[in-house]
């Protein structure tokens, strides 16, 4: 149940948060007292823990929904309280996270533990005063915006407007207000009339971080529409199509599966997108259309064992990226525990390792690599003895620092670039 | 080469035992894996087919070509699930009388017969009152046109089985459906509309007594959503519409399977058939539903 399901920093990265199999949510926060002297190093604790969804029974369908958070994003900071929106496969809801390190003394009406008093034995009037207190940090649930998805909910994203956000379940797109939990418009809608008809579903959407009309959204068949909400209320026909025609000679039993995109992320200033499909990692251009401007290959040796990952289901694994602070570095994971991050300008790459034995405290991680040929040199690893169950499906990076969160199976892994 | 054609069998078991486990998974039926592993399904299938194709044009040079690609075209799986409802269709040599008869894929799109309506009519009834009187509604036509048919069973080989959800008796010979014959009809007022989906279902012919709701509300037009809209939206039964689909995959869909994976396939759709005649005897579809609440 603790398996880690979505990993999200906030937008000042002071705080990240985690969301498991399980329904919980876990909020650390980064340690800032030292951070302007020489040799800080980050350290994120424990801030608050939650149980955000419960597993739920859809008696109409005899279903169980799970409570595995599949998203979390936060909303900008507009008070003292902290929000963010988590989803499992139906439900969305608003939380917000708050704290509070002083507490009222001195009631006229009531013990200091809460017992109610005599009023008889009062004889004088006091006014309260606020004292301080151990700090404490509570969740609670603002809105729940249920009932608007029949098929599993992938994404969510806050919208630049900060009054709404989109969610996105295998056929449709919906667009809530944050304030409004009843009602929610429908603003794409690819289910065919007739089911028999399906080809394709939604995988992954998004806002556009500036342009508060503009969202994607990316496709189980590898192509990305770009959607203007001043064009229509429905934005089922597309402003832009981008999609790369696909190379004949890579033509197999699995091409369907592989071009399947399972993320989109806009770069922070809005120029391109990257999408990740099984084997490799898309920058696209918002101008152009017909192809992608970078594409980097995230583990090819995988093309030639897909019928095996189809076998063990590895093939149908759900990769998310990231782009860095300055969109210079772009970010995503593997098997074995590895993580690759592209450097787009150096036209450098480099795979890590997130794993116990190789990540003691200010240890520099040591870059790794995959042999693909017949004779491993030390240090390789031969394809074949990649572990396929140590997958690393979500990771995070810091808004301004280079300071990222890998999510392995069970743990959370938090690196920081050497501080020179 | 031969390698290669092995690989697709392979692929096909593997697919379709993936389809047959994802029914069971905890969350429900995942839509997006479910699709990409029929589109494996498919891929495989047209290697394997070519490949026999050009095997038995080797082997049997005197047989008549045109005659092979004329069943391969007829038994032809695309991408398209409409395609393959017609193959039934085309496969479909029962009577037709004016009180019923099933709803044959319109080339012209026009909505299917008075079946339909009979079928979605009786589970119309109550569509707001609790699930235990539309059970008593659904068997009663159950009872009244199912069990009273004959059927005749001429062949050593061949099975029948109900659809709850459309009532549709079919039989299955040499691992090929027919269509027989669908629930008494009634002529509702008001069906009008439901019978586009209703077609829908009809095509498949599914036996799935997972899921026992009909689909009876009309296809919604895009429009704001209210919370209190979702239950009677048909949405919320379109996952009858997957389950229906993958059933087809699953057991009869691709029967011509059966002849080349004679173990895993055959086990596949001979427990689906067993748990469907459980079904028949016992009910455990709508007395499940009864239990859940």
């Amino acid at each position: 149940a603790d398996i880690i399901s979505t990993v999200e920093f906030n937008h000042t990265g002071e705080l990240l948060a985690t969301g498991d199999k399980g329904g919980r949510v876990v909020i650390f926060q980064q340690e800032i007292e030292n951070k302007n002297q020489p040799q800080f190093r980050s350290e994120y604790n424990v801030y608050s823990t939650f149980q955000s969804h419960e597993p739920e029974f859809d008696y109409l369908k005899s279903l169980e929904i799970e409570e595995k958070i599949n998203k979390i994003r936060w909303l900008p900071q507009k008070n003292a309280a902290q929000f963010l929106l988590s989803t499992n496969d139906k439900t969305i809801k608003l939380w917000k996270i708050s704290e509070r390190d002083k507490r009222p003394e001195g009631y006229n009406l009531k013990e200091e533990d809460g017992r109610y008093k005599d009023p008889n034995t009062i004889t004088s009037l006091r006014v309260p005063v606020l004292k301080p207190m151990d700090l404490m940090v509570e969740a609670s649930p603002r809105r729940v915006f249920a009932n608007a998805h029949t098929y599993h909910i992938n994404s969510v994203s806050v919208n630049s407007d900060n009054e709404t956000y989109l969610s996105a379940d295998d056929l449709r797109i919906n667009l809530w207000h944050l304030e409004i939990t009843d009602r929610s418009f429908n603003i794409v809608d690819i289910k065919p009339a007739n089911m028999e008809e399906l080809t394709e579903v939604i995988t992954a959407a998004e806002f556009h971080p500036h342009q508060c009309n503009t969202f994607v959204y990316s496709s189980s068949k590898g192509t990305i529409r770009l959607c203007d909400m001043r064009a229509s209320a429905l934005c089922d026909k597309h402003s832009k199509l981008f999609e790369e025609p696909e190379d004949p000679s890579n033509r197999s039993f699995f091409s369907e599966i592989i071009s399947s995109i399972s993320d989109v992320k806009f770069s922070h200033n809005g120029r391109y997108m990257m999408t990740r499909d099984y084997l490799s990692v898309k920058i696209w251009d918002l101008n152009m259309e017909n192809r992608p401007v970078e594409t980097y290959q995230v583990h090819e040796y995988l093309r030639s064992k897909l019928c095996s990952l189809y076998e063990n289901d590895c093939i149908f694994d759900k990769f998310e990226c990231c782009w860095n602070g300055n969109d210079s570095v772009v970010m995503t994971g593997s098997y074995n525990n590895f993580f690759r991050m592209f450097d787009r300008g150096h036209r450098r790459d480099v795979t890590l390792e997130a794993s116990r034995e190789n990540s003691k405290p200010m240890q520099v991680l040591k870059p790794r690599k995959v042999c693909t040929g017949g004779k491993r040199k030390k240090d390789e690893i031969s394809v074949d003895s990649l572990d396929f169950n140590k997958k690393i499906l979500h990771t995070a990076w810091h808004p301004q620092d280079n300071i990222i969160a890998v999510a392995t199976t069970n743990n959370l892994y938090i690196f920081q670039d050497k501080v020179n | 080469m031969m390698e290669c054609a092995f690989d697709a069998q392979n692929l096909i078991s593997i697919s379709l035992r993936k389809i047959q486990s994802s029914r069971t998974q905890r969350g429900g039926i995942k839509l997006h894996k479910n699709l990409l592993v029929t589109y494996v399904l498919r891929n495989a299938r047209q290697f394997y087919m070519s490949k026999n194709l050009s095997q038995m044009q080797r082997t049997n040079p005197y047989e008549d070509v045109a005659v092979v690609h004329e069943r391969q075209e007829y038994l032809e799986l695309t991408g398209s699930f409409t395609e393959l409802a017609d193959d039934f269709y085309c496969n479909f040599t029962g009577g037709e009388s004016d009180t019923w008869h099933c709803g044959a894929h319109q080339p012209n799109g026009q909505p299917a017969e008075v079946a339909h309506q009979g079928a979605s009519a009786c589970a119309m009834d109550s569509p707001s009152d609790s699930d235990l009187m539309v059970s008593d509604a659904c068997w009663s036509c159950a009872d009244k046109s199912t069990w009273e048919l004959s059927i005749p069973n001429t062949q050593a080989n061949q099975k029948t089985v109900l659809d709850l959800d459309t009532h549709v008796v079919t039989t299955v010979t040499n691992g090929y459906f027919h269509t027989d014959c669908c629930a008494q009809p009634k002529q509702p007022q008001g069906a009008q509309c439901y019978t586009k989906k209703r077609k829908i279902d009809i095509s498949y012919h599914i036996v799935d007594p997972e899921f026992y709701l009909p689909d009876f509300a009309p296809v919604p037009c895009k429009r704001m959503r209210n919370d209190d809209d979702s239950h009677s939206d048909s949405d919320q039964l379109d996952s009858t519409n997957i389950s229906n689909l993958i059933s087809v995959l699953g057991s009869g869909g691709l029967s011509e399977f059966v002849s080349w994976q004679q173990t895993d396939l055959e086990q596949i759709f001979a427990t689906q058939t067993i748990c469907l005649k459980h079904t028949l005897l016992t009910g455990s579809g709508w007395t499940r539903a009864i239990e859940a609440f």
